[in-house]
């Protein structure tokens, strides 16, 4: 969600009680609260917060068996969500004020359901890629620790939230025919063979996933993290430094020409664990070549040195070939312009295709692509689902095809007075040319 | 307990002062709600001052199936707590409605007292109010929170300028409004001169002579508040029902001795309407439109919003009216609700109108058009399998329509 800073962010378990013989009340609150944030937010106004989102959880039981999801305030979005057993991540994001005489909130365009979740699971999952699920810190020992891994990763959630302009979560596939896809997938089960510690591989082109073999949910984590929306100079601009106590998040070496990121680099041996969904907790390495991102997830706990060396050299010899193979194709696409601006999401198979046209999308179509697509979510759950919209307004001309329920197509035009049906004639056009492959509907 | 059986309701509503004394509840007793009521209260003042030094509002909670939306006025609050699936704004604007009932029953003067006097017990002030604040709620539901305006009967018109004339011919000096109308429709209004009618005192005047029973046996002289006119006082209605029909004669004064003034205006415009009352039962009984009677085939459900009458005409039923033709059945018309408010959504940010806006809405089994611009708002329902460009002709042809027939639908400015 673009442009909403955080207000508060609090992460909470209301069945931890203190621990000395005789807690005072302030005892009571302080040990439920795992972490808040900002810190130098006074102890009273803490406790407070904690104590009305619980409040809250309570209230609403008396409607729905459903549990809360948001607060909406004139000022303030609330964002509950239980991650996990009794452990509850609550996020105050700030709209600043812009008084209306209505009831409608400009905010309310980008507070959408799924949205408000995404921004959630988005905390979580990248604290839980590195560090792995919040009920393996035992309370109270670990606590602590738990406490300033959650610190650190915070402000940097923080800095990044309003920076995120992408509008689906999924993958930006890289453009290559059937022969130089097998080509690739060729070298890279030579890897998977020759190296049998390694249990899953990623390759990414330049931002673009090319092939894995991970599920889906944790290849997502991987590729959000490393690739989407060309987050690994995002990583490398925040310049962290190498600690092994403090967060992982966006703790990298420097990308070198062609060598590990995560392995063995001049700034030595740097092997995080990652936490994936459906996988064991197993060890990354990162190799970068060119604008090939090559990741590798270790089946064992332990990478010991040499494994790391004989992986490089493997690395050193396949490597050249897949990247010249994915170059050729790459540019030519990269090079063409699209003729239309359009947005495509695959919801089974999370493809995303934005057109150059429509690069970088400005904040206001950003949410009027946004609230459509909300629509289009928000109809398959109620009634009759909504298959195709077209709107104009006074930015611009928006047409939104549903296909199957689980493909949207988004197409942009610039504000004119054309009618309706002259847009729709004109979209249909490029569509049945450029989506041949798809049946659209159209 | 009592109030569990209530939060079991689908749709549930608390009226409430600043200071948590509850005033009403659509149900249950306001009594055992009181803990509630309480614990209601401070959440509103926990979000109100969440962050120290910063004033905010608690405007709704969403959880998966249920929406919980607030309206906070200056002492005041009122809260509904909703299963179904309306919209947030929908359930505003009956919040906003119900708040606009207090007022008109109760004048301004409460928030002055509530605010000197925070513990006062206002409950026993709404007594009697029950059945009309229900009615209120229920009517107002069915209305588009976004069309601002109020649905009179159609009538020719030149039988509407004459009664314009007798009007005319008999008004008082000290009446500020009159109608013609039954509980439904509004047929005929009257302004003095520079005092415009707002929509929503429209609809409490309505509301007044659908819910009180009482008004229609006899001839009534009772207050009301219109708060679009001014919240701080009453109006004096004087009400009378034609004999052997549902037509009733309502004139509203601001002076609170004008009874006999009023009385014997109403009676000779009363006199004079008896020539015509078959015409304007006819009026009556032609409602709610058919939608084939606007001559345009494909069209299964119409509303239509003039800019300069500030008023709608719809297809197949009346928000005011519960009957529901055999076109529209009732549950379609609750599901056609919340997709016109999602085609007119975007309409409602002034990033995205300013001034011409269209947004065609398919579905698998129907298609929901929304036209904005200066002049009107029209809303429409075809069949999905209508191409867009003949949907366009459709909706040029159904405007074109609309817009000759607007005298006759109309009541004039």
């Amino acid at each position: 969600m673009r442009g909403s800073a955080i207000s508060s962010l609090f992460v909470f378990n209301p069945t931890l009680k203190p621990l000395s013989e005789h807690p005072t009340e302030d005892e009571y609150k302080s040990c439920k609260l795992i972490y808040y944030y900002p810190e130098n937010a006074p102890l009273f106004e803490q406790h407070t917060h904690v104590g009305l989102a619980e409040g809250m959880c309570m209230f609403v039981q008396q409607f729905s068996d459903n549990p809360l999801e948001s607060i909406h305030t004139e000022k303030h979005t609330h964002i509950l969500q239980q991650c996990e057993p009794n452990i509850w991540l609550c996020i105050v994001l700030n709209h600043g004020d812009s008084p209306s005489e209505s009831f409608i909130r400009q905010q309310d365009l980008e507070t959408h359901p799924h949205v408000l979740k995404a921004i959630v699971d988005n905390y979580y999952r990248n604290f839980y890629l590195f560090h792995g699920p919040l009920t393996n810190f035992r309370y109270p020992e670990d606590f602590p620790h738990l406490k300033n891994l959650l610190s650190d990763y915070t402000k940097i959630f923080d800095e990044d939230q309003p920076k995120r302009t992408e509008l689906f979560e999924g993958f930006a596939y890289c453009p290559l025919d059937r022969k130089s896809y097998m080509n690739v997938m060729y070298g890279l089960s030579q890897i998977s063979f020759t190296h049998t510690d390694v249990l899953h591989t990623m390759l990414i082109y330049d931002g673009y996933i090319v092939n894995t073999s991970m599920p889906q949910q944790g290849s997502l984590l991987v590729y959000s993290y490393l690739a989407r929306d060309k987050n690994w100079r995002r990583l490398i601009d925040m310049k962290r430094d190498l600690n092994p106590n403090a967060c992982q998040y966006g703790r990298i070496a420097e990308y070198p020409k062609k060598g590990f990121v995560y392995g063995k680099n001049s700034a030595g041996i740097i092997v995080p664990t990652v936490y994936l969904p459906d996988i064991p907790p197993c060890k990354m390495l990162l190799w970068v070549q060119e604008n090939m991102q090559l990741v590798l997830l270790m089946k064992n706990q332990e990478v010991p040195e040499e494994t790391i060396e004989v992986i490089r050299n493997s690395l050193h010899e396949l490597c050249p070939d897949i990247i010249k193979t994915i170059q050729s194709q790459y540019q030519r696409v990269l090079n063409s312009e699209d003729s239309f601006k359009f947005l495509y999401f695959n919801n089974m198979n999370l493809a995303i295709k934005q057109s150059s046209k429509l690069n970088p999308i400005d904040d206001q179509l950003y949410r009027l692509i946004l609230t459509v697509s909300a629509q289009m979510r928000d109809s398959t759950q109620k009634y009759d689902s909504l298959v195709k919209t077209i709107v104009r307004t006074n930015i611009a001309w928006v047409m939104a095809v549903k296909v199957l329920d689980s493909r949207e197509i988004y197409f942009v035009l610039p504000p004119s007075t054309a009618p309706v049906n002259k847009v729709e004639e004109e979209i249909v056009k490029f569509a049945n040319g450029y989506f041949h492959t798809i049946f659209t509907g159209l | 307990m009592e109030h569990t059986k209530s939060f079991s309701k689908k749709k549930q509503f608390f009226v409430f002062t600043s200071a948590g004394k509850p005033v009403w509840t659509r149900y249950g007793d306001e009594t055992d709600l009181t803990t509630f009521i309480g614990s209601v209260t401070a959440i509103l003042y926990n979000f109100q001052q969440y962050y120290r030094g910063e004033q905010d509002t608690l405007r709704f909670i969403k959880t998966k199936d249920v929406n919980i939306v607030f309206l906070c006025t200056q002492a005041l609050y009122y809260v509904c707590v909703c299963k179904n699936n309306e919209t947030i704004e929908s359930i505003y604007q009956q919040l906003g409605m119900l708040h606009s009932k207090v007022i008109s029953t109760l004048t301004n003067n409460i928030t002055t007292m509530l605010i000197s006097r925070p513990n006062y017990d206002a409950r026993n002030l709404m007594g009697g109010t029950h059945s009309s604040l229900d009615c209120m709620i229920k009517t107002t539901a069915r209305c588009l929170h976004f069309i601002k305006g109020f649905g009179p009967s159609r009538m020719p018109l030149n039988q509407r300028n004459m009664i314009a004339s007798i009007f005319k011919n008999n008004i008082h000096s000290d009446v500020v409004y009159g109608f013609v109308m039954t509980t439904n429709y509004v047929i005929y209004r009257y302004t003095r001169k520079n005092v415009g009618l707002h929509h929503i005192d429209a609809a409490l005047l309505s509301n007044l002579i659908t819910s009180y029973i009482s008004l229609r046996s006899t001839m009534s002289w009772t207050p009301i508040c219109l708060p679009h006119f001014s919240d701080e006082g009453f109006l004096y209605t004087w009400v009378t029902l034609m004999q052997e029909s549902n037509i009733f004669i309502v004139l509203l004064s601001d002076n609170a001795s004008a009874f006999k003034e009023l009385k014997t205006c109403g009676n000779a415009i009363e006199a004079e309407l008896e020539s015509m009352k078959l015409v304007v039962e006819e009026s009556i009984a032609c409602m709610p439109h058919p939608v084939y009677t606007f001559d345009v085939k494909e069209v299964n459900h119409f509303v239509y919003f003039s800019k300069y009458y500030d008023q709608f005409v719809m297809s197949g039923t009346h928000p005011a009216n519960f009957v529901h033709l055999p076109e529209l059945p009732k549950e379609h018309y609750q599901e056609l609700m919340i997709r016109y408010n999602q085609a007119h959504s975007f309409s409602e940010y002034a990033e995205y109108y300013k001034g011409n806006y269209t947004k065609v809405d398919v579905y698998r089994n129907e298609l929901v058009v929304c036209i904005r611009n200066q002049e009107y708002e029209l809303l429409a329902s075809m069949s999905s399998i209508i191409p867009i460009n003949t949907c366009v002709q459709i909706c040029s042809q159904l405007c074109k329509t609309l817009k000759q027939e607007e005298p006759n639908l109309f009541i004039p400015k």
